[in-house]
């Protein structure tokens, strides 16, 4: 990995923050490989931390592998066979932004839709431009950062009153929590049809059969000193009955929605993982990733067979995408809802010689809609042959800063990590208010 | 990232039940892993020297302190500490009652010595080995086989490799990752000389000095970032190497050797049930050029080889030793104490949840030692064993602070004079969940019955295959003939074989995804949500074949004992006995299930 000059702050003593959990024994469960949390109370029961009150919610979409930007949300006409484009530039109901004309549903939205066309990643492999894009950090080993959905877990919990998780992961473990502990990983469902992970009893088991267990078991443990671990235990436990029990839980359930309203997701892995995007941030989940799978196990990463592969899943994300904000538009909550479509590069102008497009970290796209985010325009360019970007080159920190600063989270706030050192949520981001409403 | 095709998982499963059969059934056989070094000259059971001079340091510490030692563990308590830590899988029920009977004045020493030979003790201490590397850094580097890192991991430990041996293999031996274990570290880290140095400073000498790759170290003066680059120097002259084709064309025609030559694997699901990602094919090699500069910095000046603390090592070049090799010599020269040290304090970390130093890589001039006098001598003992780690573990699970009972005042991290309650890591918790439930037994018998077939299959794919050398120029793979691939008649027995090996193919995936998941940082409600619904608790209750075995015992009493021996690894305390109600005439299986269940979410059961 190559060095890049310092970006975080230097380090000095006086902190603004600091971490809940202490040094040693954050060291410890490093060391010994354990999975301790900073603190019983997890995110997920609305603890004692402090709260910035926010009503804005998130739902990313994922593309994993890196979709093509040209394809996407960055058309250019060029006859170069070298470029081999596919698609044209379509108009949108904006009239300040054009698409590909791949995706004639999103182009219908196009007035929610804010694009940033001058991405840059410094990491060029899958795996660390994934870790880069979620936390902002590059992977060095030198820091445990917290990623995106983690940090708004942290920073705004679930909404108020919601008995649900702050933070769920469709498709995907997720990254990690870094210093924010385990507590603020997601919550996992895999596949959208059914329940979140370990949610549902086992074949077998009735609710009765639990209600007997967890009494002989709280027999078994009356009297015992209140350990740390065993207190970590009971509250883990009661949180997870209650869950269980939640009359919320039904937020997981497709089956509730309307035959129409999950027809108009597409019914694919990944509508449905929109849907229940919706239906999760409906009832009070902060952030919700959706990893657009299903179709091809390897997502985006179209090294070969570029037009076949990348199409379909462009067809997936143009249905989903659309419906998703459609849906968020007519029930008002678009306005308090940030929907980004992402992956962690994009790929190359030139097409290879196995019909394939590789890895391109000097300009991708991003785009974003409702939760504050300006309609209908654009942030940064690339040159016609889509080489150099040509103006407003946005940095992953700016990236994750303007999200952050849009839903109500202070980037420059620091943290102590594991090593004693201020941390700032995001280092060296600059808001990009041009597309902020 | 690829996925492995499937001749490969044909391959693996090949090696596995070839494990299983070797490894003779059920209740193991002990010995499959010896010791490769007498662990201190001393006949077996004998007082161990070093863990008394521990006890002397702890004595003194205590009084000093004015601080009373919490009591001894009993022997139930002493075995299932000593087999999670060292088996990482608590004890069956059978060897509980046979502890508890044995009145020898050395139980505890025979005890910890069988424990340190049983190939348990490789499979276990190859996931730690693992996640010593892997811990180094979330982002793991394109192209890692975590599997033959487990491999290499658990067969250093399976023969008690000195931890000198390992320094060597993993920073300075060429090798190919898809066969060749070791290779994995570098790859890790992307095998860029910076990273590579950094990892190797804190795996082996404790020391982070990830800060000083950008800047001076803002906390430690010597920490330039010169010093940083000087390290990384050790290691520019490496590089990756890959075989002609594609990585399926070398799945298709080349036999991997994944199976450790002498250890196997006691784990359900054995050598197939390895969690983590396979990788490509890739080798770490010797590169003839290849140096480092401070990135933005002086273009024109190279940073030769400089040991931390050391003088640059101008004529690196011109020596016998590659600059890995010299890394390496200069790691673990006796007078370098922080390799030593490095481990002690690791194995200190993982056996008894307190070190010297709060976490594996927390040696930094910034930072203060505690026990420092007791740290040397120990470090002094292990650098005399020749780094034996296995002699280090024994020490410590001999000493007297090891066999505390449990305590969490804030003071025992500096005192010791208690052991800190521990939950049980991933590994720890699926194993002894498998083991409890009787699920282990019945993989293994189905094991035992397919062995012959893919045995034979096995024998048929190597014949027809050639390794690749990545020492070796590049493989001309057109010149190597595709195995064919056997095709008979099946008979009917061969036939209800393929459906067994099935069975054992899907359970063996399964565990590797369940061990994945085990591992994962998990909130508290997850984790209760996985220990009270996950399928290792749920599928164990019901397949295993404990519920069966308890159900058949005569009486209600026997019942509940069988159980706590089974879980708790202890009898039933006196008030515990009437906690579960006698309904045996209407369900006796409903009823077990209930009670093992039960103390399956216990505390007691979740740590140690």
């Amino acid at each position: 990995m190559k060095c890049e000059p310092v970006h975080h702050s230097q380090h000095r003593t006086p902190l603004t923050v600091s971490t809940r959990r202490g040094t040693l024994k954050a060291s410890l469960s490093t060391a010994l490989g354990l999975t301790l949390a900073p603190t019983v109370a997890s995110a997920f029961s609305g603890d004692s931390e402090q709260r910035n009150h926010s009503d804005k919610s998130v739902i990313l979409l994922w593309l994993e592998g890196g979709p093509f930007q040209t394809d996407t949300f960055d058309p250019k006409s060029s006859s170069d066979d070298k470029l081999a484009y596919k698609y044209r530039p379509m108009s949108t109901s904006s009239l300040d932004l054009e698409i590909a004309s791949s995706m004639p549903l999103l182009a219908a939205c196009g007035d929610e839709l804010a694009v940033i066309r001058s991405m840059v990643s410094l990491e060029f492999d899958h795996s660390p431009a994934q870790y880069y894009m979620h936390t902002g950090w590059r992977g060095t080993g030198a820091l445990q950062a917290p990623a995106i959905g983690s940090v708004v877990s942290h920073e705004l919990g679930a909404q108020a009153g919601a008995g649900l998780p702050a933070f769920v992961s469709i498709g995907t473990a997720g990254y990690p929590a870094g210093y924010f502990g385990s507590a603020h990983q997601p919550t996992i469902v895999w596949d959208p049809g059914q329940p979140p992970e370990n949610l549902g009893l086992p074949k077998g088991v009735s609710q009765q059969t639990l209600d007997r267990r967890l009494n002989y078991l709280k027999a078994l443990e009356s009297g015992q000193s209140a350990q740390k671990l065993a207190s970590r235990f009971r509250l883990g436990r009661q949180e997870a009955v209650r869950f269980m029990r939640s009359t919320h839980r039904g937020a997981f359930d497709l089956a509730l929605e309307s035959e129409k309203s999950r027809d108009g997701y597409g019914r694919t892995k990944f509508g449905d993982g929109c849907l229940l995007a919706r239906r999760l941030v409906e009832s009070g989940v902060r952030f919700v990733q959706v990893r657009q799978t299903g179709i091809v196990p390897t997502g985006y990463d179209t090294h070969s067979d570029h037009y076949r592969v990348h199409d379909l899943l462009v067809q997936d994300l143009d249905r989903s995408m659309s419906a998703l904000i459609e849906d968020l538009r007519l029930r008002g909550m678009l306005d308090s809802t940030v929907v980004i479509a992402a992956g962690e590069f994009g790929r190359t102008p030139t097409i290879n010689s196995n019909l394939g497009r590789d890895h391109w970290t000097k300009g991708f796209s991003v785009a974003i809609a409702g939760g504050g985010f300006r309609g209908g325009c654009t942030y940064g360019s690339m040159t016609a042959n889509g080489r150099e970007i040509d103006e407003n080159p946005v940095s992953v920190p700016d990236f994750l800063a303007t999200i952050c600063h849009a839903i109500g989270i202070d980037h420059h706030k620091e943290y102590v990590d594991d090593f004693d050192r201020p941390i700032k949520l995001v280092d060296e981001g600059q808001v990009i208010t041009d597309i902020l409403s | 990232m690829r996925t492995i095709p499937q001749i490969t998982l044909v391959v693996v499963l090949c090696f596995l039940v070839t494990d299983s059969v070797a490894w003779g059934g059920p209740r193991g056989k002990a010995d499959v892993a010896p010791a490769r070094r007498p662990h201190d000259g001393l006949p077996p059971g004998h007082t161990d020297h070093a863990a008394d001079q521990v006890n002397d340091y702890l004595s003194v510490l205590w009084a000093r302190e004015s601080v009373n030692p919490a009591p001894r563990i009993d022997d139930a308590t002493f075995l299932r500490r000593s087999s999670l830590a060292l088996n990482g899988i608590a004890p069956t029920s059978d060897e509980v009652r046979a502890f508890l009977s044995d009145e020898s004045p050395d139980r505890r020493s025979r005890k910890v010595d069988e424990l340190l030979s049983r190939s348990r003790y490789a499979d276990y201490w190859g996931f730690r080995f693992r996640d010593w590397v892997t811990q180094i850094r979330e982002v793991k580097g394109q192209s890692t086989n975590l599997v033959t890192l487990y491999y290499y991991g658990r067969q250093a430990m399976a023969e008690n490799r000195s931890w000198a041996e390992i320094a060597k293999d993993l920073l300075a031996t060429d090798g190919d990752v898809s066969q060749d274990g070791w290779a994995n570290f570098a790859l890790y880290f992307d095998t860029e000389p910076n990273e590579v140095a950094d990892a190797a400073s804190r795996m082996f000498l404790g020391t982070n000095i990830a800060c000083a790759q950008c800047h001076d170290d803002p906390y430690v003066d010597e920490w330039k970032q010169e010093s940083y680059w000087g390290m990384a120097a050790f290691f520019a002259r490496a590089k990756i190497r890959m075989p002609k084709g594609t990585a399926d064309e070398y799945y298709d025609r080349f036999a991997l050797r994944l199976r450790p030559p002498t250890s196997v694997s006691t784990l359900p699901g054995g050598d197939a049930a390895i969690d983590g990602a396979w990788g490509d094919v890739r080798a770490w090699v010797q590169a003839e050029e290849g140096d480092v500069k401070i990135p933005g910095g002086d273009e024109t000046q190279v940073i030769m080889p400089t040991p931390l603390g050391g003088d640059t090592i101008v004529d690196a070049d011109g020596k016998q030793e590659t600059r890995r090799s010299q890394f390496v010599s200069w790691i673990v020269d006796p007078g370098n104490k922080l390799f030593a040290r490095a481990a002690v304090n690791r194995l200190w970390l993982e056996l008894t949840g307190l070190g010297f130093v709060d976490s594996f890589d927390g040696f930094s001039p910034r930072n203060s030692v505690r026990h420092e006098e007791l740290l040397d001598v120990i470090a002094q003992g292990f650098a005399e064993h020749d780094y034996d780690l296995k002699w280090l573990m024994r020490t410590i699970v001999l000493s007297q602070m090891f066999q505390l009972g449990h305590g969490s005042d804030s003071g025992i991290s500096e005192t010791w004079h208690a052991m800190p309650p521990r939950q049980l890591n991933g590994d720890q918790w699926l194993d002894s969940v498998v083991r409890v439930t009787g699920e282990e037994q019945r993989v293994y018998a189905l094991a035992a019955d397919v062995a012959s077939l893919l045995n034979r299959e096995h024998e048929e794919r190597v014949a027809g295959a050639v390794p690749w050398d990545p020492r070796s120029e590049q493989t001309d793979q057109s010149k190597v003939p595709r195995p064919s691939q056997p095709k008979a008649e099946l008979s009917p027995e061969e036939m209800r074989l393929q459906s067994l090996r099935q069975d054992y193919a899907q359970i063996g995936e399964r565990v590797a995804h369940l061990r994945e998941r085990a591992r994962v940082p998990m909130s508290p409600s997850a984790e209760a949500l996985m220990s009270m619904n996950g399928e290792i608790v749920a599928a164990s209750l019901t397949r295993g074949t404990a519920v069966a075995g308890i159900s058949n015992l005569a009486s209600h009493g026997e019942r509940v004992e069988a159980a706590f021996l089974a879980v708790l690894n202890r009898r039933p305390r006196d008030h515990e006995w009437q906690l579960f109600p006698d309904t045996a005439a209407a369900d006796t299986t409903s009823d077990v299930e209930d009670l093992l269940w039960t103390l399956l979410q216990a505390t007691e059961f979740r740590t140690y």
